[in-house]
């Protein structure tokens, strides 16, 4: 109830503000006003319009300098204002429009034309709620255009974003590739969350909120965004800047906006996208047939040899020389072809728009076809935009409407099946039907077949989704005053989503299953509402040297969520998926549903002050009440506290010298972190049907809860600096930022004595500090040319403290399990433990280790395993060139990591660590030719009939240094060229790219296990007519 | 202008004090698909449903592992082959992963059905508890009365065999509370001490309970203004039950004095208001015959799915590897080339003529086709088509056991055997007596017989064998060559005792 009461208190104090602010304002322009003079009068006329050549109607005239004195213009847009004769400066100012100001012409009809404001994104921050000029900001935060993100491709904006700013990562997906279905993993400035813990929860702990027009929307939406719809992207990073989203906002926020309908006679454009992307096997090093088998008998997969190297084995050496047969007759199959295509993707999208000042719209259809590399992947789009804005007296309507569709089909063989087939074996028989069973041999227990992954692959398999969501955003904005705005919000989106995966009968995972139950459907469907309504008011006004800004509001959204699905099994054919030629449910199995309903109400309030433009303070407070915090305290408040000093703005500091722009800035905050369940809080009984009975209804917990938990917090202090330097022409922006997370939040197993497996506990915290220095160097600016270069850095360290031996249980797993992440108080939590190797015993072909004392050890212990590496580099960053001449661009983009380690998991389980079962796949070439075989062999590997388990040590850590083009680009654009008018256009951009086209690396590694990596050519052509 | 302004304010800003007032209860959402524990808690309704959930919750590891199956197979009732999908079990295969997956469930199971009760208990204490007082000692002292069982049978599996010497091993923590700290390990003797406190506290509760005034009350009420809530009353661990387990739980510590003394109460009270009446031998032959002798079922769980477990566990039609069936291949009187003659000297035991039949079974091969088998099946659990509950009962507890007691702990012979006779008269066999120089031993002798007869297919003769430390038990296969060996197997002290499960072991950081 305090926390209530104490949001209620915000609120009220923002209304109060707002409103005595508005009724000061008012009273004192309608008595300033009306305060006639009349000596010595000049009269000036003239007529304010928009581009579109419209009339602007109520449009504010003021006279610079002479506070109170002005008109606004009339129904035809004209204005009449009498001034004492002088030079004056007339202001011309109205809602949504570019502020002009010009000088008063005597004795002339002037003409104004005012231009949309909403352009105006150099120099200014956009946080969604509102937008500040930079100057004025005391946070950390970054905006990119929509033409930088093209710049760097077509495909989506986030991978131009993480290209363009050093602090936005996307994390490679090593088992997914470039699967397009896959959703990226982001962060800001790098993860906070315990890692390799993070499953526990479901949503990514370490990704930022999104923001679409002013309405939180999710990471698969930005995702599918057509980039040709964005206006604009910004970057909030630090306290500061994200408090005003609160418990929300610890990860930081992506705010985007989408492009507005200008004003202007009915005009069409089309941009189109087109890519053709190729899967990059670079990192492949696969055995050719003749290698595979001198491997398998050099590794005694049939057996002991003899002093001639003659397999002993009767049985065996039948099979190897059948083998051999084969392979010498020029059997090598090379398998990683087959599930690989030449991908072409392409995406139109056509716009209309158009509109005087009072009322504009705008309508874009677009569609697009992701095909991914791997065949039967791919992604389809469609959407369709209306965008309305209606603008009367002091109101400002305006409605977006958008509907899209999604179509998913994800392969169903993953890539690594065919990485692995054994290169001896035929694929298809002599009339080209594809072998079922590529080998079939006997061992002592049972007979084991060998799989042709194509047979799988060809099966009518499928496993695919599709998407349909509509989404509704109403917002209207009134000005009872110049400087007050409110504004009131009401977005609803409505999603249904169907996913389906039939698992053919004659797939190879049913062979040995009763007829009866082979062959499965899966079929989910869900369909989800959610309504977000928020109100807000803002007030800013400049009184002297005295600058400030106050914005209050308070924010309802609410979710409804509900899934069910089911399962059926047993197909006669796989000519028919439809359930009704199912055989029943799979046994025990029943339909199920979830439901999920979820309610939150906030408040905030945000004050901002300059004074004299040299100190700034910005202060922010919020109130976030949800109920997935539980039931006893649904409120919780998080605030900032934002201070900077443009030095430059000072009076005795010399712009024009060495140093053109100086500003420091410091800022503070605790943001939450809402990602997570309230559920985990109760102890949460679900009704249990299995064994129905006389005495009614039976309850049981089916998930134990944790009542002494407190939330994730985390406290972030960030400093920050802007300087521009030579003329403007070096701009750096630098900033760090400490994060403290404190306490964490995991489930952590437990003893089944307790009741529960697992249950929710806080457990210690993280320390994660980085540090971002972007640069900006404009080289050349002249009439016709203009060359950039940018360079931008992260530097991000996490550790783990108060952790204690809480997760020493996890550490001892950790080493039973061969992985190398470790928890430890003051570690770091992407540290690589193992035990150091000094590398392969050239006479025996064995490892040596070394102990923490420095000796040496043929026996590996896990109790010697120290940190070995950390696959955080020092630096990662992005190096970027642009040069313009004329309507001519070229683009170079470069991402970069240094001083970072990996563990080569290719090497420990392809190279080495090679079981007798895994001896039947495919192998890495360095198997065969980097391991040790005889004595004197200095080799990097250990012996070669050396099947046992290979500890992981240091020898398995590698530096990670790595440079990768992300884009090459080139584009025209032109709107004055005298060719347009005789194909009706008004303006062409064009554009073609290289995406990720080459990669240079100090490690070689397979990436891309499931799904491949992909290298892309694309163009995009833009046509405004 | 500015009076309007104010006014505009003062509306807006009042609109928005409500807005934010009703937050609380605007932001308290319900769940659809399953319920918080204080909005449960809210009704006598939630009290029922967790105690009942409780109830039926046990279905899943009593009715298969601990009654009908894994445990009677430990105690080598059945004709277990290499290649039967329960030889781990019976060859106490403890290491093999099937065991462990076994265990670890078992384990987990009964603490988390522990938890549930521990959490109910809770809610009971509370001042304010929403429980109607006409149910509270119910709910209490049947809670009660569960934890205390389920921690017992707890200890009779991973416990040690109970003597002075054993009884300080530490082996098993006992939840008293809601707390998910992770609770030191008991000995074995304080596990007993918790177990007898807990069933001491529910029999006080229960002493009250209508099953000593109006019976077992196995069917719905006469009056339609009664709920079943308090009825089936041997689906619930009533006042008797209570008692027995008290009864049970002495003789498990050797305490004979206290067994025999509960074990004589109730069936002195039972003799007199008949709560628990013998099975009348007409409804054990009739139609629908009534092979579990329910009505002497002291405290039994209502299995839906018992016909399911029959059919996969003992019908002949059921998964060769998967049947549990005596060795044998005939029914006839002394051939004691089949067990049945070992475990039922009495050719006209109805427990030997209604519960088992001679069946051809077929062993499906992948190269030899299908082979038969003769075998004797257990048809206990036959399927009946009867609307009685007692189709779905799955007996826990029964009075036979309490006469049994009785006649193991009673000083005077003739007594014993008195009880003893009790039961085999109703079963249709010959009244026994002691010879001359036959003393307490061959009274054991018989009691272990008529136990065994009594509760096979209940899980309870794998602990009698516990109790007693047997090294040599009626074995369950090779009965071809039975007549020069003898029929017993040996049996490893260690075999008693199951290990702590993984999930619990690996997980206790500080032992």
């Amino acid at each position: 109830m305090r926390k209530l009461s104490y949001a209620c208190i915000i609120f009220l104090i923002s209304i109060a503000s707002t409103t005595t602010n508005c009724i000061y304002a008012q009273s004192k322009k309608k008595a300033e006003v009306h305060s006639p003079s009349t000596q010595g009068k000049v009269t000036y006329v003239g007529k304010v319009v928009d581009v579109g050549n419209e009339p602007l109607i109520g449009v504010s005239v003021t006279v610079k300098g002479m506070p109170g004195v002005g008109v606004a213009t009339n129904n035809d847009g004209e204005f009449n204002l009498q001034l004492s004769k002088g030079k004056h400066i007339l202001v011309f100012s109205y809602l949504g429009m570019k502020t002009q100001e010009l000088p008063a012409k005597e004795n002339q009809k002037m003409k104004v034309c005012l231009e949309e404001a909403y352009n105006e994104i150099e120099g200014a921050v956009i946080t969604g709620i509102y937008t500040r000029k930079s100057e004025s900001f005391t946070g950390s935060a970054a905006t990119y255009k929509a033409s930088d993100l093209k710049e760097i491709g077509n495909q989506n904006v986030l991978q131009s974003l993480s290209a363009l700013d050093a602090s936005f990562n996307i994390l490679d997906n090593n088992i997914g590739g470039s699967n397009p279905n896959a959703l990226m993993d982001v962060n800001i400035n790098g993860k906070t969350s315990i890692n390799g813990l993070n499953d526990t929860y479901g949503s990514a702990p370490d990704q930022p909120l999104f923001i679409l027009d002013g309405f939180e929307t999710t990471l698969q939406r930005i995702s599918d965004l057509s980039m040709d719809r964005v206006e604009s992207i910004t970057i909030l990073k630090d306290a500061a800047s994200t408090a005003i989203y609160g418990s929300k906002a610890a990860n930081g926020v992506v705010v985007v906006e989408t492009r507005k309908p200008q004003t202007g006679k009915l005009r069409f454009s089309y941009n189109g996208n087109y890519q053709l992307a190729w899967a990059d096997l670079s990192d492949y090093n696969l055995m050719n047939a003749s290698e595979k088998l001198q491997f398998e008998k050099l590794a005694g997969y049939y057996g002991s040899l003899d002093e001639n190297g003659e397999i002993l084995s009767d049985v065996d050496r039948a099979v190897y020389y059948s083998r051999l047969k084969n392979v010498a007759a020029g059997l090598n199959s090379y398998w990683m072809n087959e599930p690989l295509r030449n991908a072409i993707t392409h995406d139109h999208s056509i716009n209309a728009e158009g509109g005087d000042a009072a009322f504009r719209y705008g309508l874009t259809l677009r569609y697009k076809n992701t095909e991914g590399v791997m065949k039967g992947s791919g992604r389809q789009n469609l959407d369709g935009t209306v965008n309305l804005s209606y603008r009367l007296d002091h109101f400002n309507f305006s409605n977006q409407t958008n509907i899209y569709y999604t179509d998913i089909t994800n392969n169903v063989v993953p890539f690594s099946d065919f990485v692995r087939s054994n290169p001896y074996y035929a694929k298809r028989d002599e009339f080209g039907d594809v072998y079922k069973v590529l080998e079939s041999y006997e061992t002592i227990n049972e007979t084991v077949n060998v799989y042709n992954p194509l047979w799988d692959f060809n099966q009518k398999s499928f496993n695919g989704s599709n998407q349909l969501s509509f989404n509704n955003n109403f917002n209207v904005e009134y000005y009872p005053i110049h400087k007050l705005r409110i504004v009131g919000r009401m977005g609803i989106t409505v999603n249904r989503d169907k996913s389906e995966a039939f698992i053919s009968p004659f797939a190879t995972q049913f062979t040995g299953v009763e007829q009866l139950k082979r062959g499965t459907y899966s079929r989910s469907d869900g369909n989800s509402t959610s309504l977000d309504a928020s109100a807000f008011a803002s007030y800013g006004d400049v009184i002297g040297d005295h600058t400030y800004n106050l914005v209050g509001g308070a924010q309802l959204m609410q979710s409804d969520s509900k899934t069910s699905a089911y399962q059926a099994i047993g197909y006669i054919t796989d000519q028919f998926y439809n359930p009704n030629f199912s055989n029943g449910y799979a046994d025990g199995s029943k339909p199920s549903s979830t439901v999920q309903k979820t309610r939150s109400a906030s408040f905030y309030l945000n004050a901002n002050y300059a004074y004299a433009m040299r100190y700034l303070l910005d202060l922010n407070v919020r109130s976030d009440g949800a109920s997935v915090f539980g039931v006893n305290n649904p409120f919780s408040s998080t605030w900032s506290l934002g201070l900077a000093w443009n030095i430059h703005n000072e009076t005795w500091f010399n712009r024009s010298g060495f140093i053109n722009l100086l500003k420091l800035r410091y800022s503070m905050g605790n943001p939450g972190m809402q990602n997570i369940n309230a559920k985990i809080a109760n102890n949460v009984y679900t009704y249990y049907t299995a064994y129905q009975n006389m005495f009614g209804l039976a309850a049981l917990v089916s998930q134990w809860g944790n009542k002494n938990l407190k939330w994730q917090r985390s406290t972030q202090h960030n400093f920050g600096l802007n300087m521009n330097l030579f003329n403007n022409k070096l701009n750096i922006t630098a900033d760090y930022i400490l994060r403290n997370t404190d306490p964490i939040l995991l489930t952590i197993e437990q003893p089944t004595s307790t009741g529960a497996s697992s249950i929710p506990m806080n457990i210690g915290a993280t320390k994660n500090k980085s540090l971002t220095i972007a640069l900006r160097y404009t080289a050349i600016q002249n009439k016709d040319w203009t060359w950039l270069l940018s360079a931008s850095m992260l530097h991000t360290t996490t550790k783990y403290d108060k952790i204690g031996n809480l997760l020493d249980k996890l550490n001892e797993e950790g080493r039973a399990s061969q992985t190398l992440l470790r928890y430890y108080d003051g570690a770091s939590s992407t540290a690589l433990w193992a035990v150091k190797s000094a590398g392969i015993d050239p006479l025996t072909g064995n490892e040596v280790f070394i102990k923490k004392d420095g000796t040496y050890t043929y026996e590996w212990n896990s109790s010697e395993e120290v940190v070995c590496g950390d696959t955080t580099p020092d630096v990662d960053g992005n190096i970027g060139s642009t040069l313009r001449y004329k309507g001519f661009s070229f683009g170079v983009n470069f991402r970069y990591r240094y001083g970072g380690q990996a563990v080569l998991s290719t090497l420990l389980s392809k190279v080495e660590n090679i079981s007798e079962t895994s001896l039947k796949y495919n192998q890495d070439r360095r198997a065969l030719h980097d391991r040790w075989q005889k004595p004197g062999d200095i080799a990097k590997f250990k012996r070669i009939d050396d099947t046992s388990i290979t500890n992981v040590s240091s020898r398995f850590i590698e530096d990670d240094n790595t440079i990768e083009c992300k884009s090459i680009s080139f584009g025209y654009e032109t709107a004055t060229a005298k060719w347009l008018k005789s194909f009706g256009l008004s303006s062409i951009t064009a554009r073609i790219y290289m995406n990720d086209i080459f990669r240079i690396s100090t490690i070689k590694e397979e990436r891309g296990l499931d799904y491949p990596f992909q290298r892309a050519i694309s163009a995009s052509l833009g046509l405004r007519f | 202008m500015k009076i309007y302004n104010i006014f505009r304010s003062i509306i807006v800003a009042g609109l928005l004090t409500s807005v934010t007032s009703s937050c609380s209860d605007w932001l308290a959402v319900d769940m659809e698909d399953s319920i918080m524990e204080e909005k449960l808690f809210e009704t006598n309704d939630g009290y029922l449903s967790v105690l009942n959930g409780i109830y039926t919750k046990m279905n899943e590891q009593y009715s298969n592992n601990l009654s009908m199956g894994t445990v009677d197979v430990m105690a080598q009732l059945y004709n277990i082959g290499q290649n039967h999908n329960s030889y781990t079990y019976s060859n106490f295969n403890f290491d093999d992963a099937t065991f462990e997956s076994m265990s670890g469930s078992v384990w987990t199971g009964l603490y988390s059905m522990i938890a549930n009760v521990n959490t109910l208990l809770e809610h009971c204490d509370k001042s304010d508890s929403a429980l109607k007082p006409k149910y509270k000692n119910y709910v209490k002292g049947e809670a009660l009365a569960l934890r205390a069982m389920l921690h017992f049978d707890l200890l009779r599996l991973y416990g040690p065999i109970y003597s002075s010497n054993t009884e300080n091993t530490l082996c098993m923590p006992y939840q008293a509370t809601t707390s998910k700290d992770i609770q030191p390990l008991e000995s074995a003797k304080g596990v007993m001490a918790k177990v007898l406190e807990d069933l001491n506290a529910a029999s006080e509760l229960l002493k009250d309970d209508a099953i000593r005034t109006n019976g077992v009350m196995n069917s719905e009420s006469e009056d339609p203004n009664e709920n079943t809530d308090l009825r089936y009353r041997q689906y619930r661990l009533n006042y008797y039950a209570v008692q027995g387990l008290l009864a049970r739980a002495y003789q498990w510590m050797g305490d004979k004095e206290n067994a025999y003394k509960i074990a004589k109460s109730i069936i002195t009270e039972n003799t007199e208001k008949k709560v628990f009446p013998w099975t009348a031998k007409s409804s054990i032959q009739g139609v629908n015959p009534d092979r579990i002798f329910s009505t002497e079922v002291m405290f039994g769980l209502y299995d839906v799915k018992r016909a399911n477990l029959y059919d996969s566990m003992f019908k002949p039609t059921a998964s060769f590897r998967n049947c549990l069936t005596f060795d044998g291949k005939t029914m006839a009187e002394g051939d004691m080339s089949s067990k049945i003659n070992w475990m039922y000297s009495d050719v006209d035991d109805l427990r030997r003529t209604q519960m088992w039949s001679l069946e051809t079974l077929e062993e499906q091969t992948e190269y030899e086709g299908n082979i038969e088998h003769q075998a004797l099946c257990f048809n206990k659990y036959a399927d009946i088509s009867t609307s009685e509950t007692r189709r779905y009962m799955v007996p826990l507890l029964r009075m036979s056991e309490i006469y049994l007691i009785a006649a193991e702990t009673c000083t005077d012979l003739t007594e014993a055997m008195g009880y003893v006779n009790a039961i085999r008269a109703n079963r249709n066999c010959v009244n026994l007596g002691l010879n001359a120089g036959e003393g307490s031993e061959k009274v054991q002798e018989y009691v272990d017989l008529e136990f065994a007869r009594e509760t096979i297919g209940e899980g309870q003769i794998f602990f009698n064998y516990k109790r007693h430390s047997k090294t040599s038990v009626l074995g369950g296969s090779d009965y071809d060559y039975a007549d020069w060996f003898g029929a017993d197997v040996s049996m490893n002290l260690q075999n008693y005792v199951w290990p702590m499960p993984k999930v619990e072991k690996d997980k206790r950081t500080n032992n």
